[in-house]
């Protein structure tokens, strides 16, 4: 591979880097919070969906009642959602669409990339100009 | 124990319509274990007004959660600031050349032919597909003929992104007298896309054309060109990205797919040391719309 075209393989990765990064949270930390964010309240939800529905008011009383006599399921239930509807998983989502979609478009120039944007360089075929 | 049995059995004839359906679930309750229980809640809460409640709210919830999903799928491409040393790059290589096919590439047109009267390019529009344009086309002084005229998705915010980044040319094998209103209402009064080529510009050779790219420029170091047939590039093969063929796909987001990649490459000072390692593929997608103009 002639030095020229090897440079240009350098740029094009480190923009492609610039690009899935920025699609990324800013820190490892921050993204292992979420995870511990997210599983504390999947189990609280569980835990209380469980009590609220073995509870034997739930099938007399209305539902607004029923919510208001476990706080602990209703908050839980509507912390998820609001997690959720703010864009939480946008953070975990988006890189991985980003990532995917580009590997797509590379695939057609014998090229991947890894989950951090880094070029992977398959076997370049012939090029058959004839055809 | 037993002398509250009456009080339950009161309440639940209140819930329930059908006195059969209160004895089950009497029945139900009175044995001690506890997997006859569960069953028996759960027979009450798909049957009752509070089922009727949570079944509604499930649906509102799955219907939110669809249309996030959906929105994530169709993620929007979001401006990446440019670090300083690749600015610097950026400005020793220069500003690139971006040629854009249009038809089944940016928009898909159907429309009737006058002379056979066949409906073109309609055979796989579903009956409720509405065209982003109507136009009413007359060639060659004939009766106009009128072309339905969708738009790829996203070629909007396409359009916009690339604008920034490269010199955008529509290169297509249509008729200029058609072409020329659908890449208007393309630009939409922006002045994205100054620079056009039609039919006239194509190398002839029936019913296949192809497209002369030193016509745009001669640097082919700083050109590429963005169609779906891969014999209109088949004299620059290393200067051409595929695209799939565009009918009528509301979930399409090649166009998305595209920005990264385009975003990349105009730091390159010559397009061919990537766009050169392009698989070929030993097929041809004749396009349907530019062999009847």
């Amino acid at each position: 591979m002639e030095p020229s075209a090897c440079e240009d393989l350098k740029a094009f990765e480190r923009r492609l880097t610039e690009v899935v990064s920025s699609y990324r949270p800013s820190t490892f930390r921050w993204r292992k919070l979420l995870a511990v964010v997210l599983s504390a309240m999947s189990m609280c939800t569980a835990i209380s969906a469980w009590y609220w529905l073995r509870d034997p008011r739930t099938t007399v009383v209305p539902l607004t009642e029923s919510l208001w006599i476990h706080p602990v399921f209703t908050v839980a239930t509507l912390t998820l959602v609001v997690l959720f509807i703010l864009g939480i998983q946008k953070l975990v989502i988006a890189p991985q669409i980003i990532t995917s979609r580009t590997r797509m478009v590379l695939g057609d120039f014998n090229m991947s990339c890894d989950d951090t944007g880094k070029l992977i360089l398959k076997p370049r075929q012939s090029n058959n100009n004839s055809t | 124990m037993v002398s509250q049995l009456p009080a339950q059995s009161a309440d639940l004839d209140k819930l329930a319509p059908s006195g059969q359906f209160a004895v089950a679930v009497v029945s139900n309750l009175q044995r001690s274990r506890s997997s006859s229980d569960r069953r028996g809640l759960v027979l009450i809460l798909l049957s009752s007004d509070l089922g009727t409640y949570i079944r509604r709210l499930l649906a509102r919830v799955a219907e939110k959660a669809c249309t996030i999903l959906r929105t994530y799928l169709g993620l929007s491409y979001r401006e990446v600031s440019v670090s300083q040393d690749m600015a610097h790059r950026l400005a020793v290589v220069g500003r690139k050349t971006l040629v854009l096919d249009l038809d089944e590439t940016l928009v898909h047109s159907c429309y009737l032919d006058p002379d056979t009267h066949d409906n073109v390019g309609c055979s796989q529009l579903p009956e409720h597909a509405q065209p982003d344009y109507v136009l009413n086309i007359s060639i060659d002084g004939m009766e106009p003929i009128v072309f339905r005229v969708f738009k790829r998705p996203h070629v909007d915010e396409f359009l916009d992104f690339v604008s920034k980044w490269y010199d955008l040319v529509i290169y297509t094998a249509s008729l200029e007298v058609y072409a020329a209103q659908v890449v208007d209402h393309l630009d939409a009064g922006r002045g994205l896309i100054t620079r056009r080529f039609y039919r006239q510009h194509c190398r002839a050779s029936s019913p296949m054309v192809s497209k002369d790219l030193t016509l745009v420029t001669p640097d082919m170091s700083g050109v590429l060109i963005i169609d779906n047939s891969p014999y209109a590039y088949r004299d620059f093969p290393d200067n051409a990205i595929p695209i799939k063929t565009f009918i009528y796909d509301p979930d399409d987001t090649e166009l998305l797919k595209m920005l990264p990649f385009l975003d990349a490459l105009r730091f390159t000072k010559d397009v061919r040391s990537i766009l050169g390692r392009r698989v070929i593929r030993h097929y041809y997608n004749r396009s349907t719309i530019s062999s009847h103009h």
